[in-house]
Parts: C-alpha cells; sequence; structure tokens
C-alpha cells in the first residue's frame, strides 16, 4: 500500500484528480468573489462613464504595464517549474521557483509605489480624498473600485508568494518529486488564477479613458 | 529546440503581443469599442492561460466543466445586474 495514498481514495491518479478538482472548485468560488466588485465597478461606470474615463487617466500607466508583463512572465516561469518537476530537473525547479516569487515581489512594490504616489496625490476615497472638477464624486467612487480590486488582487498576489515560497522549500527538503508534484500542480493553478485577474484589471483601471486624452 | 519547449515561449509571447495590442486599441479614439476590444483581448489572454498554463486543454473534462461553470455564474452576475440597470429608471434625486 502506497504510504502516500490516502484512505478514501482507491489509487493515486483518484487522489490526484480530487486535488486538481479542489482546487479548480476553490477557484470558481474565487472567481464569483472578484466577479462581486467588477460588477460594482460596471455598474458605477455606467453611471459615470466621463468621470471613470477622467479618472483612469489618472492612473500610472508605466508601472500598471510593467507590473502586467511582470505577472505574465511569473506564470510562464511557473509552468516551466512544474514542466521540470514532472522532468525531475530539481535545481531549475528552484531556480524557476525563486524567479516566479521573485517577480511577485517586484509587483508588489511596483503597486506599492503606485499607492504612495495616489495617496499622496489625494485619491484615497474619505477624509483626505481631494479633486479639482465636477467629477469629484465619480473619481472619488473609481478610487474607491481602485483600491479595493487592487487590494484585493494584492492580498491574493502575497497569498500566491507565500504558497510558492513553501513549494520552494519542499522541494528543496525533497519532499516535492517527479513523482510527489501535485501540491506544486495546484500551487501553479492559484498563481495563474491571479494572474487572469490582473489581465482584466489592466484594461479596467488603466485604460479606460486613454482614447481622449 | 523541440516542440514541447518551445511552446511556452509562444505562449508568453503572445501573451505580451496582446498587451501590447490592447495597450495601443486603448490609445485608439473607438467610441464605445474600445471597452470592447479591451475585454476581447483580455479573454482572449484568459483563454491561453487557461489552456496552456492551467492545462484545460488536456485532463480530466470535468475540470473544463468547473471553469466553464465559474464563467457561467459570471454571466448570470453581470447579467442579471446589468438587466436591472437598463430597466432602471432615472434616480430622481443624485445620489
Amino acid at each position: 500500500m502506497n504510504p502516500r495514498l490516502a484512505e478514501q481514495f482507491d489509487d493515486l491518479p483518484q487522489q490526484r484528480e480530487a486535488a486538481h478538482l479542489g482546487m479548480w472548485l476553490f477557484l470558481v468560488t474565487e472567481v464569483l468573489f472578484i466577479g462581486a466588485p467588477l460588477a460594482g465597478y460596471t455598474v458605477t461606470r455606467i453611471h459615470h462613464p466621463d468621470a471613470f474615463a477622467e479618472a483612469s487617466r489618472t492612473t500610472h500607466l508605466l508601472p500598471g504595464t510593467i507590473n502586467t508583463v511582470v505577472l505574465l512572465t511569473s506564470s510562464s516561469l511557473v509552468t516551466l517549474a512544474v514542466d521540470a518537476l514532472r522532468a525531475g530537473s530539481r535545481r531549475q525547479v528552484l531556480g524557476l521557483l525563486a524567479a516566479a516569487i521573485a517577480l511577485g515581489l517586484i509587483f508588489l512594490a511596483f503597486k506599492a509605489g503606485e499607492w504612495h504616489l495616489e495617496v499622496a496625490e489625494g485619491f484615497l476615497p474619505g477624509a483626505s480624498f481631494r479633486y479639482v472638477g465636477s467629477a469629484s464624486r465619480g473619481v472619488e467612487l473609481f478610487y474607491l473600485l481602485y483600491f479595493l480590486l487592487t487590494g484585493l488582487h494584492a492580498l491574493h498576489l502575497c497569498v500566491g508568494v507565500a504558497v510558492l515560497a513553501v513549494m520552494l522549500q519542499q522541494v528543496h527538503r525533497g519532499r516535492l518529486t517527479s513523482e510527489c508534484r501535485t501540491p506544486l500542480e495546484i500551487a501553479a493553478l492559484y498563481w495563474h488564477f491571479v494572474d487572469i485577474v490582473w489581465v482584466f484589471l489592466y484594461p479596467l483601471l488603466y485604460l479606460a479613458g486613454r482614447a481622449a486624452a | 529546440m523541440s516542440r514541447a519547449s518551445r511552446r511556452p515561449l509562444l505562449v508568453w509571447l503572445a501573451l505580451v503581443a496582446l498587451l501590447a495590442l490592447t495597450f495601443l486599441l486603448a490609445h485608439l479614439p473607438m467610441g464605445p469599442f474600445n471597452t470592447t476590444a479591451a475585454i476581447a483581448v483580455a479573454l482572449a489572454q484568459t483563454a491561453l492561460i487557461g489552456l496552456f498554463h492551467m492545462q484545460l486543454h488536456t485532463g480530466n473534462p470535468v475540470l473544463r466543466l468547473a471553469a466553464v461553470t465559474g464563467f457561467l455564474f459570471l454571466l448570470i452576475l453581470f447579467g442579471l445586474t446589468l438587466a436591472d440597470v437598463a430597466t432602471r429608471a432615472a434616480p430622481a434625486v443624485p445620489w
């Protein structure tokens, strides 16, 4: 009897499939979790189209775009890491995971920098919000959603970085191998989901009003 | 480079190319089509990530079912919410 096989499963492939389905079901709940604020964004933008365009133009396009490339690249590296683990190339897995983690941290650094600038510019909704113009209510609503969406995303990214770090440690210790690689596969699914969320946030937050500069 | 090991690079190039596309299109005045184009590109990128990074094209069909279910529930959420917004009269007093 394989010691890795848990009692409730008939065989290892079933156990692996259960792990994958479990992660996918969790990601479906996450889709709905992010879907709610996105629906809020959609409705608010319908009510304040010009204000949203104006507010979107105040976001920092350069770090936002760089961050998108950073996350897309990190997803590719994680996929390569999963392939490398399947092939048993332990050293490659360690390097690729370390690089993916580094890119995740770079993303968070850029994001923190953007938030710092935006707070200094007076875009934090609430008592310290200051914006000159007739669209100020709509702009404040945009930034409420901006901080909510990017904040939730950054939180998920932090969790992703922590999970990848644990995976890195497990590979380093020899607990994750070519035969036992399911934890890395499902960690990768979570990472790719965080990437997909950003792929939607980027155009909605950064590109909305760019055509009319 | 074998075909298998070239694929991750091609997927990455396609994703970055789509990013460049959405960036450029965002700066062209196309009216309401700007938003449509941006969402279309995001959906294309999601499809690439889902298929090639998350391995949806291989493996258990039940996983594809789970992914589609998530998308379907999003459609219900957005569909019913927008139906409400579209059929609701403008408020007499601005909020």
